[in-house]
């Protein structure tokens, strides 16, 4: 926006200037992280896709259940299993190796180490993906809810998640410069959590499965953490820094984001027990998760606040930048979702909501509304600086976020009335169940109309991506973001 | 709880011990290292020469 | 802050006429980024949280610990219900009826022969449906269930030749509520209209037959019969049942 020379970006802020013997230059380090960052972008983008053609099958068996319904290998709960763990595995991990390294590496001010190592374990983590999804679909799914993926496939994935975290872990260790910010606190720490919440979890339910009750504990424990401890994280650490850093302003409070970041670390883990309110669990276990979900307010209205005020005054700004577009929407929605999650955690509504679609709802509103849309967001603020290139189509781009915010919006609506009103007639006992069934379906055919949104915005993501990845000549700026445009970049290292 | 004897939990009691002591220590190394001190200028800690502050860093392609 | 005298003053409000100025004065520079930031009160690089939030947070501190001390149930490990009251009474097991309970059971031990219907197979398997043998005396169809049948009976008429195994102790073993629930069923179902068979009534039948090991023949059915126990309390039926009973089985050993 600024048409001034970049020579006197030098000069203009002190705070750069005081390390920039230490510091690296931007473009080497997204140069050094660049082959391992396409690598996942490209996997997460075909995990995304082959998500949404399994939720497309599942949602429409839903209300037309003979819909390919001769064949074993497409019924609804082999679809359902391939759906979420090709979305939360093979889209939310792919990307987050994407995006969520790419900013520790630039925070970390030094070009990376090892980038090789980083795409061969990427390599072999969507071999394992790849055998894990085909085992469920050919119905060796495990019937354990986030762990379907089949025994053999399993320790690929852990392996190969181990090289990445440690990867991870010593580029933090090997970064220049004294400021650690919020969104290294974030990533670093979501390195640790995965892998402790996925080996626990195979281990105490899999491999040597504890016994009776413990195993559901053990499961939603693991179930939901993966949501609040790995997604939740990472989403959080994306938007702390593309906010701040579209709009050239430092986010609000930065003290808040580290209160935020405490309070989300201490709440978060004790939550997971209310998916199993009611159950026959010591009743102390329970409410402590739901106390927790509670809690959970706290860091949610610290975080909300925060980007409330970094971007007040901007939103022109902010509608004005892909980016930020996806990356506010997310944090709108973060807000929200974890609003409506900690609503449902009470008893009183989580006998209604408990069972229903409700819940499913909510989940596509975390891990849609939040996550992936600020993993767009960050998707589309990467790659012009790794390739150094624009996106090719604003319109593609529009699409994607217009297919994206109606999809997902019609199907939260839809799936949340619709599932408060089936479990408030679930628990009328004079209404046969049957009866019930019938009365979720029109909302089960809006679920599908939003998925067909969501395919079209995917698909859009997906043609924009692959024709700026594949551009024949570099498509360069002559406005917009500063770092494209090499030929006024002063003393390039 | 339906342990033969509470000793038989010590592996994990001890691990969650663990996991808390070292909460608590990443917590006071950052405060050591002045992570938790002078805050407005951390925030500031994401902007650099290519992309300083103050610039809007993001805008969309100007074709199609 | 500083006094910028050097340039002739640049317009306050035009941002490339202040950043030229920028340019020129380092102390300027830094006065610049921090005015750039639209924040009120950087004081000591730290800006609070809001006191609102400071109260709702406590709030919500005080509210969780209020909720865990009532909802817990003080931490048992054998209390699943939020409302858990261990002084409360225990609630007494639901009684199923015995006709309900005689349903169940024979759709899964006797409907496979007899037929849902109770219609039996004709030639194969006598009916129950205005049978005689089950409508009458208590004690024969007790015998019958108790011990089995073998050997011809002629039931409405038709002659059955077939093998009724035994549900008592020495056969399929089912227990005495499920023998007076089945028994009571079919004595009343289909049009029958006979008494119940009640638990304590099978309970006697058993004292006195259980220990036999051979299937009845149709003749020894109607030998040595107490008397038809009336639909009272239990316990006179018991006495009675019991003293009436007492010699039979002796007298039916002997017979044989």
């Amino acid at each position: 926006m600024s048409t001034a020379p970049q020579s006197n970006s030098q000069s203009v802020n002190p705070y750069s200037s005081q390390d920039a013997a230490e510091r690296a230059e931007l473009s080497q380090i997204d140069a050094s992280i660049r082959s391992s960052a396409l690598f996942f972008t490209v996997s997460a983008i075909f995990w995304l896709l082959a998500g949404t053609v399994f939720a497309l099958i599942a949602a429409y068996k839903a209300h037309e259940p003979s819909f390919m319904g001769d064949s074993a290998l497409t019924t609804f709960g082999r679809m359902r299993s391939a759906h979420l763990n090709a979305m939360a595995l093979g889209w939310g991990n792919n990307i987050i190796f994407a995006v969520g390294l790419w900013i520790m590496a630039r925070l970390c001010r030094s070009p990376i180490r090892h980038g090789g190592m980083l795409t061969i374990a990427g390599i072999f983590w969507n071999l394992g993906l790849t055998l894990g999804i085909a085992g469920i679909i050919k119905g060796d799914i495990t019937s354990v809810e986030w762990l379907e993926i089949p025994h053999y496939a399993t320790p690929l994935l852990a392996i190969s998640y181990a090289l990445i975290g440690v990867w991870g872990i010593v580029a933090f260790k090997f970064r220049k410069g004294e400021h650690v910010y919020v969104s290294q606190w974030y990533i670093l720490a979501a390195l640790f959590w995965f892998p402790w919440l996925y080996v626990i979890a195979q281990i105490m339910i899999i491999w040597f499965p504890a016994r009776g009750v413990v195993q559901s504990v053990t499961n939603w424990w693991f179930a939901h953490n993966v949501l609040g401890l790995w997604l939740t994280p990472m989403a959080l650490a994306t938007a702390y820094y593309l906010i701040p850093k579209v709009l050239g302003r430092p986010i609000y409070s930065y003290y808040l984001s580290v209160l935020g970041f405490w309070a989300l670390a201490i709440f978060y883990n004790w939550a997971g027990v209310h998916h199993l309110i009611g159950g026959p669990i010591p009743v102390w276990l329970i409410s402590a998760g739901i106390v927790a979900s509670v809690m959970m307010v706290i860091p949610v209205i610290v975080v909300g606040l925060n980007h409330h005020m970094s971007v007040v005054g901007l939103h022109k700004e902010v509608w004005r930048s892909p980016t930020l577009r996806f990356t506010v929407f997310g944090a709108i929605s973060y807000t929200l979702v974890s609003l409506i999650g900690s609503a449902m955690a009470v008893r009183t509504v989580n006998e209604v909501t408990h069972f229903t679609h409700f819940t499913v709802g909510h989940a596509h509103h975390g891990v849609y509304a939040f996550f992936s849309m600020i993993m767009f967001g960050g998707v589309y603020y990467m790659m012009p600086r790794l390739l150094k290139r624009e996106w090719p189509s604003a319109t593609l781009i529009k699409l994607h976020f217009w297919g994206s915010a109606i999809g997902i919006t019609v199907m939260v609506v839809a799936l949340q009335i619709g599932g408060w009103i089936q479990g408030v007639e679930m628990n009328n006992s004079e209404i046969p169940f049957l009866e019930i069934v019938q009365n979720t379906m029109p909302w089960l055919k809006a679920r599908t109309v939003s998925g067909v949104f969501l395919t079209v915005a995917h698909i859009a993501f997906a043609v924009n991506f692959f024709w700026m990845l594949f551009a024949a000549g570099a498509i360069r700026a002559k406005q917009g973001p500063t770092l494209l445009d090499s030929t006024s970049e002063e003393g390039a290292a | 709880m339906d342990v033969d004897s509470y000793t038989d939990l010590m592996p994990i009691i001890l691990l969650g011990v663990v996991f808390f002591i070292s909460a608590i220590a990443m917590l006071y190394w950052s405060s050591k290292r002045g992570q938790l001190r002078n805050f407005d200028d951390q925030a500031k800690t994401i902007f650099t020469k290519e992309e300083p502050e103050g610039e809007i860093s993001d805008s969309f392609p100007s074709k199609y | 802050m500083s006094e910028d005298t050097k340039s002739s003053g640049p317009h306050p409000n035009n941002k490339e006429s202040l950043e030229q100025a920028a340019m020129q004065d380092n102390s300027m520079q830094d006065v610049h980024a921090q005015l750039m930031r639209e924040k009120e009160e950087p004081h000591e690089g730290f800006s609070p949280v809001p006191i609102v939030l400071m109260f709702l947070f406590a709030a919500l501190c005080f509210w969780g610990g209020v909720y865990l001390v009532h909802y817990s149930a003080k931490f048992r490990w054998d209390a699943y219900s939020p409302y858990f009251d261990p002084n409360a009474d225990k609630p007494a097991p639901v009684e199923i009826p015995l006709f309900v309970r005689g349903q169940k059971v024979f759709a899964q031990q006797c409907a496979v022969c007899h037929q849902a219907s109770g219609a039996g197979v004709p030639g194969v398997y006598p009916p129950m449906v205005g049978s005689s043998w089950v409508t009458e005396h208590p004690e024969v169809l007790a015998r019958i269930l108790i011990n089995g049948l073998n050997g011809p009976i002629e039931v409405k008429g038709n002659t059955y030749n077939g093998n009724m195994p035994a549900f008592g102790p020495g056969g399929l073993n089912l227990s005495d509520k499920d023998l007076a629930g089945v028994m009571t069923y079919i004595r009343q179902e289909w049009g029958n209209e006979a008494s119940d068979m009640t638990v304590a009534m099978v309970t006697d039948y058993q004292a006195a037959y259980a220990s036999r090991s051979t299937p009845w023949t149709a003749p020894e059915l109607k030998e040595g019969l107490g008397p038809v126990p009336e639909p009272e309390p239990v316990v006179e039926e018991a006495a009675e049942g019991e003293a009436a009973e007492a010699e039979e089985p002796h007298a039916e050993e002997a017979a044989h």
